[in-house]
């Protein structure tokens, strides 16, 4: 009987070991689920792991990064941006300013067939545009062309947009994939929301949320050949599964974010890096609670240490930066009032906030969508703590994290930014007037308004620096948000993947696909 | 009056019930007697005592202490399980996650040991209608995953050490239900019960100074795996980022944070797996002793 007895035990003590073990196993070695699967068959499909997922298929109303990625390989817009931050044409071959650059002409590409066979003409920009600035859409770019009085088809491949007041910056709110043009049929059979039809080099396959979406090549594509037969987007929960399924052969390419998971892939893979163009950022509620109080706001700002949210989330891959994070009017320094970490400051304006001994706030994170935001959390947490402020954390799903950004319904929240050399682009939608992100964004301000719209209007350099510097003062003097840093973007490569080039634009990082070829 | 109940009963060569004629040990002690009991004492008592010490601060450095300096340090005397890229030292980490895994872990046995055997107790001593309702109630339970089940009891309350003790004792609660209503079924035919009856013993006497004292055994046993499966539930709703938030330590959110860290700092990664591992078999161990003890055929000699 003891000796039954015991060898229950024993075979117990295993079943526990095995079970408990699996926390340790399914990160250490076998890479989750997607690593267990069979590689699949040699072809040119081609298998993309990401912890994020695609959110919405609506090109006019999505602000997850992968969304962008994604649908920027179905659709176009007129122009973009290229790896230098310059615009560039896409589906505008060319363009001027006149009127005072009160109106912009552009002249369309020809021959352009969308994946339905139709040709592209002027109709379809005009399509376009017009349903991305309809208030009924709720573009979050929609901002881009709060300027613009008029889209108007001048011939079938000529479209005319008059602005209310010069605005040469409404260029590069056209390079959005929020701007993305679509047919215009599709626009009025109301089926773009459930069937993406665009001119780019891939066509919508299929889509399963939270789970994968897959696209193939565009035969008719006008930018010549697609090597690559499809592209699938596979959303795998953490780096390290990414990793494993890269190594195991069930995937080609990974996206990653973590230094520490990259210095873990072997040097037979490819890793290109990217400094992204983008931000991350605390994103405060300003107009209700606690953080209405400019000075518990500027507290905050004080009692962070960037550098060290830097260190502890990216190992320092990155920069600390402020509102503006490059290009000729790069915020410097980061803070106008605390460009480190002061903490005497903090508790001075911890004083004149009313609340000496700190204050309580809610910020939420998403690590389903940047998967160093709970690390930039939990580091912020620690530094605000020593001058009394308590931060809870409240880490949501992808889904719910969006929801409740759009919705404003946070008190503060951490997150990663789409940045732009141009200040107004990147913040006349948050902040300027009739801005469309005006909701999340939390801080409404006359002044800053104003300020967005005159340094828009300035055309001299000089004016333009001085106009932005200020901008910057202002955005960090009132603690609007508390910016953080900006970092790198990895892609890890199979040997067997030729042509990629990552993009630092990381609402275009995926753009190269298009020549992209496997061996 | 008082009746004898089964368990302190014997037989006799001709199957008569018989006053027990030998010593009867008492539980630890009984308990202590198999091989596999004490193994789970000394292990479940070094789990307490680390657990409360971690609740009480009693740790080498203040588990959410940052340290810059000490970032990603290794194993060493004074950090025992090294430290995290945070520099937070990961033993008193463990420590901390030890103490609140142990918390909710009773707390939700606490709910479902008190509400399953109670609705056990209730199934089986009374007439076949009340049995059917608790039982199909718990087939229903059933039928839904207990770990899906407290993934969605604590996704609408939220993430909270009472939240996570609710979710995972309610998912545990038709488990004990079973396992107490088939001895009381027993129990409820057997000669004792029905002298009480027919001595006029109100049916609350019966079940709880004669009926729930037998069963106790089967409950103690089941209350120890019952707390292994909470720790491993608690460090898996941790794991998903539902568990308490930071700056509560955790093991489950220890071990999903330094999952990306696994390649180049191992030891953020094998501290808390370990803690999670020796407390699981702990009380897996003091389950099989609990067992042993509770059986008259190897508790008496």
């Amino acid at each position: 009987m003891k000796r039954i007895v015991g060898v229950r035990g024993v075979a117990s003590a295993i079943l526990a070991l095995s079970t408990a073990a699996t926390f340790s196993a399914s990160v250490i070695s076998s890479g989750g689920a997607s690593a267990s699967q069979k590689p699949r068959a040699a072809s040119s499909s081609f298998v993309i792991g990401t912890v994020n997922s695609v959110q919405k298929i609506d090109p006019d109303v999505v602000t997850n990064f992968l969304d962008f990625e994604a649908l920027g390989l179905i659709y176009q817009t007129l122009v973009q941006e290229n790896a230098n931050l310059n615009i560039v044409p896409d589906l505008a071959t060319s363009w001027n300013f006149s009127n005072g650059n009160k109106t912009l002409t552009m002249q369309l590409r020809q021959g352009v067939k969308f994946h339905d066979g139709s040709t592209m003409t002027s109709a379809d920009v005009v399509a376009s545009l017009t349903r991305a600035q309809a208030s009924a859409t709720a573009d979050p770019s929609a901002s881009y062309l709060g300027s613009v009085t008029n889209i108007a088809a001048s011939g079938p491949n000529t479209v005319v947009l008059t602005m209310s007041h010069p605005d040469i910056s409404v260029l590069e709110g056209l390079a959005t994939v929020n701007m993305a043009i679509m047919p215009a049929a599709a626009i009025s059979a109301g089926t773009i929301a459930t069937t993406p039809d665009g001119t780019g080099p891939f066509k919508y396959s299929s889509w399963v949320p939270n789970t994968s979406f897959t696209m193939s090549a565009n035969p008719n594509y006008w930018g010549g050949k697609v090597s690559l037969s499809s592209v699938e987007l596979e959303t795998i929960p953490t780096e390290q599964s990414i990793s494993a399924a890269l190594q195991a052969g069930t995937i080609q390419m990974g996206l990653l974010s973590q230094p520490t998971v990259v210095s873990t892939i072997p040097k037979s893979y490819k890793v290109q890096k990217a400094m992204t163009l983008s931000y991350r950022a605390l994103q405060m509620q300003d107009r209700k609670g606690i953080l209405s109080n400019v000075n518990a706001r500027r507290a905050i700002a004080c009692a962070t240490d960037r550098k060290q949210i830097l260190q502890d989330s990216v190992f320092g891959q990155g920069k600390v930066v402020g509102p503006v994070p490059m290009g000729p009017y790069a915020s410097q320094p980061v803070s106008s009032i605390c460009p480190t970490q002061n903490l005497k400051q903090a508790k001075k304006y911890l004083i004149a906030s009313g609340h000496p001994k700190g204050f309580t706030f809610t910020a939420i994170t998403s690590t389903d969508l940047d998967s160093t935001s709970a690390y930039q959390a939990i580091a912020m947490q620690s530094q605000l703590a020593k001058v009394g402020i308590k931060m809870n954390i409240q880490n949501l799903a992808a889904n719910a994290y969006i929801q409740d950004w759009l919705k404003g319904t946070f008190q503060a929240a951490f997150a990663e930014n789409g940045a732009n050399p141009n200040p107004y682009v990147m913040y006349g939608r948050y902040f300027g007037k009739g801005a469309t992100l005006s909701v999340p964004a939390g801080y409404t301000s006359a002044s800053l308004q104003k300020e967005l719209l005159a340094g828009d209007e300035v055309s001299t350099p000089a004016g333009q620096v001085k106009a932005w510097k200020k901008l910057s003062a202002d955005l960090t003097g009132n603690a609007v948000w508390i910016w953080l840093f900006t970092s790198y973007d990895f892609a890890a490569l199979s040997p067997s993947v030729h042509g990629f080039t990552l993009s630092p634009v990381n609402t275009t990082q995926l753009s190269s696909l298009a020549t992209t070829s496997v061996s | 009056m008082t009746l004898q109940n089964p368990s302190s009963l014997t037989q006799n060569s001709d199957g008569d019930a018989q006053e027990e004629p030998v010593r009867r040990r008492g539980w630890f002690a009984s308990i202590w007697h198999s091989r596999n009991g004490r193994i789970g004492i000394i292990i479940v008592a070094l789990v307490l005592i680390a657990g409360v010490a971690g609740l009480a601060g009693l740790t080498p450095h203040a588990p959410d202490t940052q340290d810059p300096t000490q970032v990603l340090k290794g194993i060493s005397v004074s950090h025992l399980f090294g430290t995290d890229q945070f520099g937070r030292d990961v033993f008193s980490g463990a420590l901390q996650g030890l103490g609140v895994s142990l918390e909710i872990a009773f707390l939700s046995v606490l709910i479902a040991g008190a509400i399953g055997s109670l609705g056990g107790i209730i199934a089986g001593f009374f007439g076949k209608w009340t049995s059917a309702v608790i039982m199909r109630f718990t087939d229903m339970m059933f039928a839904i995953p207990s770990v899906l089940f407290a993934l969605a009891i604590v996704t609408a309350l939220g993430p909270s050490i009472m939240d996570s003790a609710i979710a995972i004792g309610v998912g545990w609660i038709p488990i004990f239900v079973r396992v107490v209503r088939g001895p009381v079924l027993a129990l409820r035919e057997s000669d004792f019960v029905r002298a009480g009856r027919v001595l006029g013993f109100s049916r609350a006497r019966l079940l709880f100074r004669h009926i729930l004292p037998s069963v106790a055994g089967v409950i103690a046993v089941q209350t120890s795996l019952a707390l292994a499966w909470a720790i491993l539930a608690e460090a898996g709703l941790s794991f998903l980022g539902l568990g308490p938030p930071p700056p509560v330590a955790s093991l489950g959110e220890m071990v999903s944070n330094s999952s990306s860290l696994a390649g180049i700092a191992w030891w953020t990664l094998v501290g808390p797996s370990l803690v999670i591992v020796v407390a699981v078999i702990g009380f897996n161990f003091l389950g099989d002793g609990l067992r042993d003890a509770s059986d008259p055929r190897t508790r008496t000699r």
